[in-house]
């Protein structure tokens, strides 16, 4: 009998939601940066200014989703011109692919620290998998908004030929770009 | 008196100048930023970047010496957060209107062959002046595709205390170390 | 003629030379100091700067040989003359000796507490006086101008008051630090 109840129990808590806290990404602390070499000499960084998204995860069962979406249009590399440029169709394709989003469900805690993220980045209406590895994580008390803040440093390294960005590949233009991820987001 | 003072600096410029081949490559604009890192809470890393306003790298291999100066435009930080910039140039941090510039001057470069290793050099943000040490992570030239000249840089990493510069607002939540990263590409004059 | 003879007492060649070199070359790199600090951000005012402070710390070790020379190789008698006159020129010497010294190490002081080592002649590198202190750059900063300009008085007395005794009393002291035959 008690075996019945305690196996009932166990299930139970499985169908019920679990500790699923949900949290806002905050845009004042998330930004992605991307690095690309240039002719081998120096790196060449951009930046992706306008972006939202939620972030669900829960630490206990070590389960995590989060969702983002950056507006391309809001490409920022301190070069106007080259800003120009990569909205273009020869690079990002803006006025057909206004943004790009990512949506990770792979979760990978280290202890009580997400260690990495792996998912879909959708970009120029073609998807690939992307695996974000974290570099720095944690949890924190916001003094400010009294609320859990939740983030981190993520990077990874992508090839842009992936979602068919090949513009320049025979020019000398790098294929890999490496990816810098800093996000904070807040408990709802 | 300045006259004499010029003679004077002729004078000794004249031995120093002996065994000289300096190159001198003006920093490109477009290929050249200072970007800097500053964690935030333990947790995240906050960058901003600011352009270079002006640059101009005099190598002279041969003689394994070099000089280097670069001015910053402090009220164009650029975080990609407008409300972030506008409190960064604030009194008690950029201080960007009464410290409209910051610099970089250095006289002290190593070299690994033919490739810069390192600069040390006098940085100056809010009137303030410490020594600041550029480690190359990466260097190399290549033939600019436009204007056919030489183009030489790299990347570079080097860090400072805000609070020795006497901005430091916000520690501890926001930490005092800033880790500085320079991409510069200098064309060849 | 009337004019006096030469006098008997006169400084050693030796003496005589770190005399003029450094007085060249104290001359000349305050002229520097005056030149570059006017200078607009420049790679000129960065090399200058640097020539500077080479310049100095030559006349910083010229300035402990001279001195150890002079202790060692006594100068002349001091002339003859009124009591207020013997007096301010062993002030005015003993504060440029002093000067000679302090301009230096105050500039070599301030380089270190900023944290930019002084290396010589790009080749060799001078240990930083101080450890890299903010608060005690910013107090050393004016010290060393304010020094300079105290010594650039005191020359002009000098060579006013050396100027004095030889046209105007007429009593040859010029000869004492003359290049030439002993």
């Amino acid at each position: 009998m008690h075996k019945l109840l305690a196996a009932s129990a166990l299930s139970l808590a499985a169908v019920l939601p679990a500790q699923a806290n949900t949290y806002t990404i905050d845009p004042t602390h998330t930004f992605v940066t991307y690095e690309i070499s240039h002719f081998g000499t120096s790196t060449n960084r951009g930046r992706f200014d306008r972006k939202e998204g939620t972030v669900q995860f829960d630490r206990a069962a070590r389960t995590g989703k989060v969702e983002i979406s950056f507006d391309l249009t809001a490409i920022n590399t301190g070069v106007a011109p080259l800003d120009k440029h990569l909205q273009s169709a020869d690079f990002f394709d803006t006025a057909k692919h206004p943004s790009a989003r990512f949506v990770g469900d792979r979760f990978v805690f280290n202890g009580d620290k997400v260690a990495e993220v792996g998912g879909t980045l959708t970009m120029l209406g073609k998807s690939a998998p992307v695996t974000l590895k974290a570099t720095q994580f944690n949890c924190y008390m916001n003094p400010f908004f009294k609320r859990e803040v939740c983030g981190g440093d993520f990077e990874t390294t992508v090839k842009r030929s992936q979602w068919g960005m090949t513009w320049g590949l025979n020019m000398g233009v790098q294929d890999e770009v490496r990816l810098l991820i800093q996000v904070e987001a807040i408990k709802q | 008196m300045k006259r004499l003072g010029a003679w004077a600096a002729l004078a000794f410029a004249l031995p120093c100048g002996a065994v000289a081949e300096p190159v001198v490559y003006r920093l490109d604009p477009e290929h050249s930023f200072v970007h800097f890192e500053v964690l935030h809470f333990g947790t995240s890393t906050l960058r901003g970047r600011f352009g270079v306003q002006e640059g101009l790298v005099e190598l002279d291999r041969a003689a394994g010496r070099g000089y280097a100066l670069v001015r910053i435009d402090t009220a164009r930080v650029d975080t990609g957060l407008p409300a972030f910039d506008a409190r960064l140039r604030q009194p008690d941090l950029l201080a960007s209107d009464t410290h409209p510039q910051a610099t970089f001057v250095a006289s002290s470069f190593s070299f690994d062959g033919d490739k810069v290793r390192a600069v040390r050099g006098e940085f100056t943000l809010r009137g303030v002046s410490q020594g600041v040490e550029l480690r190359a992570l990466r260097f190399g030239c290549h033939p600019h595709p436009q204007l056919q000249r030489e183009v030489c840089g790299g990347d570079f990493e080097g860090e400072l205390r805000r609070a020795d510069f006497g901005a430091s607002f916000g520690m501890p939540f926001v930490a005092n170390r800033v880790r500085l990263v320079l991409q510069a590409e200098g064309i060849r004059q | 003629m009337t004019t006096k003879p030469y006098p008997a007492a006169r400084y050693d060649n030796v003496a005589i030379s770190f005399h003029w070199l450094l007085a060249l070359m104290i001359v000349g790199t305050f002229g520097m100091g005056l030149y570059m600090t006017g200078l607009p951000f420049s790679m000129q005012r960065v090399k200058l700067f640097n020539w500077h402070k080479w310049a100095g710390m030559t006349i910083l070790t010229l300035s402990a040989l001279r001195l150890l020379w002079r202790l060692r190789h006594p100068p002349p008698p001091e002339p003859a003359g009124p009591r207020w006159q013997q007096l301010a020129a062993r002030t005015t010497h003993r504060a440029m000796y002093l000067l000679f010294f302090a301009i230096p190490l105050v500039g070599w002081a301030y380089s270190s507490a900023v944290g930019m080592q002084v290396v010589v002649f790009g080749v060799l590198p001078l240990p930083n006086l101080l450890a890299t202190d903010k608060a005690l750059a910013e107090s050393i900063k004016p010290l060393h101008g304010w020094l300079a300009y105290a010594l650039g008085t005191l020359v002009l007395l000098h060579v006013s008051a050396g100027l004095k005794h030889h046209f105007i009393d007429r009593d040859g002291l010029l000869h004492r630090m003359r290049p030439g035959r002993s």
